[in-house]
């Protein structure tokens, strides 16, 4: 064979899974692919697998772009050891799905979600969570980024938000995790912390564009996730008591409001003033 | 840049780096920026107001059969132009090939299913290291250089697979190309070597020592990762020690022009470490420099 005939058989391996995939289909005598068999033959099973963990790699790069996105979920996988392994999963379908050119962010993000799901489903390791929830930090950061202001439809309400709230529920510290990876200061013996908590998103809808991450004790976050679904301070107050919260009575809800309200997450109206 | 003891030591362009050059004037000798880069994003080059620009490239495919399309071309030879590049970084390797080999009968069957009889894998591929390809990047170099009106580096790929049909070691393939081309230069990326030392069970300082030193014009520096088994080129992660010890090395025995880290691929690289390893590879050249005879 030529060295253009090797490059070209090397090159076609990288960039059409399909043919790859029936090069190393050693196992089927009845082959009908002739030039898969060439690679076969050339390569061998041992460089066929390199070659696609080479795929693997050149996928990962080419998602450099979505890095700014996902930087220590991209992270994270790369310190756990499976960011080349998913990637070469992943090839397939992110090389079809940009066939006709560059994939937008966002589809490209569904995509990957949804690969990444499939992998971790499969991939058996108890810390799967951690690059889950890794992942559900940073994609909800970024959604709540692509929010316009909060809709005009909740204006005059008894208490409005200033801005986007989301609430997640975490088993592991991911602020932890994304602290160190982005100081290059993560050590997997340290830094996966199993823990669970709740954490707050929030973008307000003034002053900085970035969303900002708190984690509220478990009775902040269930006051502030529920504060403005109540007319009066009061309503609320009787709710949490059928919660068996009665030790928060109205006064106590004022209060926490108010102090919501000096801080800058919500707007409140004249029934939540004393 | 010639005429320097110590070489420029300057960064690939993301992001952060024109805050970083203009926060902290003397950190930044130059600024490499892709060709490619610069055909998405024409924008970056104004960053040359500031720093000089050293140009890059991975579109040649200088081992490869399919050239660059001429309108591409045209576009290179400008860049070389308006940023004034002292020369152009290239990779040995190839990124595209066409599958059209007169060679094979079956050659429809064959290679027919890729659209144009092209495969284009959009990233460089560590050639076949053989007589005929080395003849052909002798022949490529010389000809962009003649093109172009500016040197070509060419640069060590990282080496991840054997391609059949090689009959020479990376390290051979330099040496022989150099001596086919007295004049020309070479890109030394130390990370690319330590992963090619890595991946091939080889000693990266007595490789290092194999290599035409002298004709190293500009040093890469990034990180690596391994992992599956073979190490990976990683511009996300920071240099390890070994790089900077290859480095010394290297500066002990050769005056290299530009040093260059490629920590590029993540725009929220820290830029404290990045300076502090810039500041690091400042004080080995001034070390290295000082110690070398006039």
């Amino acid at each position: 064979m030529t060295p253009d005939a090797v490059q070209a058989l090397v090159a076609r391996c990288v960039t059409d899974p399909g043919f790859l995939r029936r090069a190393r289909d050693t196992v089927r005598p009845a082959h009908e692919d002739a030039a898969a068999r060439m690679a076969a033959d050339a390569l061998g099973a041992d460089e066929l697998e390199r070659l696609a963990r080479f795929r693997g790699f050149i996928t990962k790069v080419k998602h450099n772009a979505l890095r700014e996105r996902l930087p220590h979920t991209l992270g994270l996988m790369g310190a756990l050891g499976m960011e080349i392994a998913f990637f070469k999963a992943f090839s397939p379908a992110y090389m079809a799905a940009r066939r006709a050119g560059p994939l937008p962010i966002a589809p490209h993000l569904e995509l990957f979600a949804e690969m990444l799901g499939e992998f971790l489903a499969a991939w058996q390791d108890s810390r799967a969570s951690a690059v889950a929830e890794t992942f559900d930090h940073e994609r909800t950061a970024f959604e709540l980024n692509q929010l316009g202001p909060p809709s005009a439809g909740i204006v005059g309400a008894p208490v409005r938000w200033l801005g986007h709230v989301r609430w997640a529920r975490r088993s592991v510290d991911v602020v932890q995790i994304c602290t160190q990876l982005g100081a290059r200061r993560f050590d997997l013996s340290r830094d996966l912390v199993y823990r669970d908590h709740i954490l707050c998103y929030w973008l307000s809808e003034q002053g900085s564009k970035a969303v900002s991450v708190f984690e509220p004790d478990a009775l902040t976050a269930l006051l502030l996730s529920k504060i403005d679904r109540y007319d009066t301070p009061k309503a609320m107050a009787d709710d949490l008591a059928a919660l068996g919260l009665g030790t928060l009575d109205a006064d106590a809800v004022f209060d926490f409001a108010a102090d919501a309200e000096r801080r800058g997450f919500v707007a409140l109206e004249s029934a939540w003033r004393r | 840049m010639s005429g320097r003891n110590c070489p420029s030591i300057g960064v690939a362009y993301s992001e952060y780096v024109p805050a970083l050059a203009a926060s902290r004037a003397k950190l930044i000798d130059h600024v490499e920026i892709p060709f490619e880069q610069l055909l998405r994003a024409p924008e970056v080059a104004k960053i040359g107001d500031d720093v000089s620009i050293i140009l890059h490239c991975a579109s040649l495919s200088l081992a490869g059969d399919a050239p660059l399309p001429g309108p591409l071309c045209e576009k290179l030879a400008e860049w070389t132009r308006h940023t004034q590049t002292p020369w152009i970084g290239e990779h040995l390797a190839y990124v595209r090939a066409d599958g059209r080999y007169l060679e094979f009968a079956e050659h429809e069957a064959v290679f027919g299913a890729a659209e144009d009889d092209l495969f284009d894998v959009g990233y460089t591929i560590s050639p076949q290291l053989s007589e005929p390809i080395l003849e052909r990047v002798v022949e490529a170099t010389a000809r962009w250089e003649e093109r172009l009106g500016a040197p070509i580096l060419l640069e060590n790929g990282p080496m991840y697979f054997a391609m059949p049909g090689s009959t020479m070691t990376q390290v051979q393939f330099l040496n022989e190309y150099s001596a086919r081309r007295p004049d020309a230069g070479l890109l030394l990326d130390l990370s690319h070597l330590v992963i090619t030392c890595s991946n091939l069970r080889l000693d990266p300082v007595e490789t290092l020592m194999q290599l035409p030193l002298e004709r190293v014009v500009e040093v890469h520096i990034s990180g690596m990762r391994e992992e599956e088994g073979i190490a990976w080129d990683d511009h996300t992660e920071p240099a390890s020690p070994l790089i900077f010890a290859l480095l010394e090395h290297l500066l002990q025995r050769a005056r290299p022009e530009a040093v260059t880290f490629e920590y590029n691929w993540d725009s929220a690289f820290p830029t404290e470490l990045l300076a502090q390893d810039l500041e690091r590879a400042r004080r080995v050249a001034e070390i290295a420099s000082a110690l070398q005879p006039a």
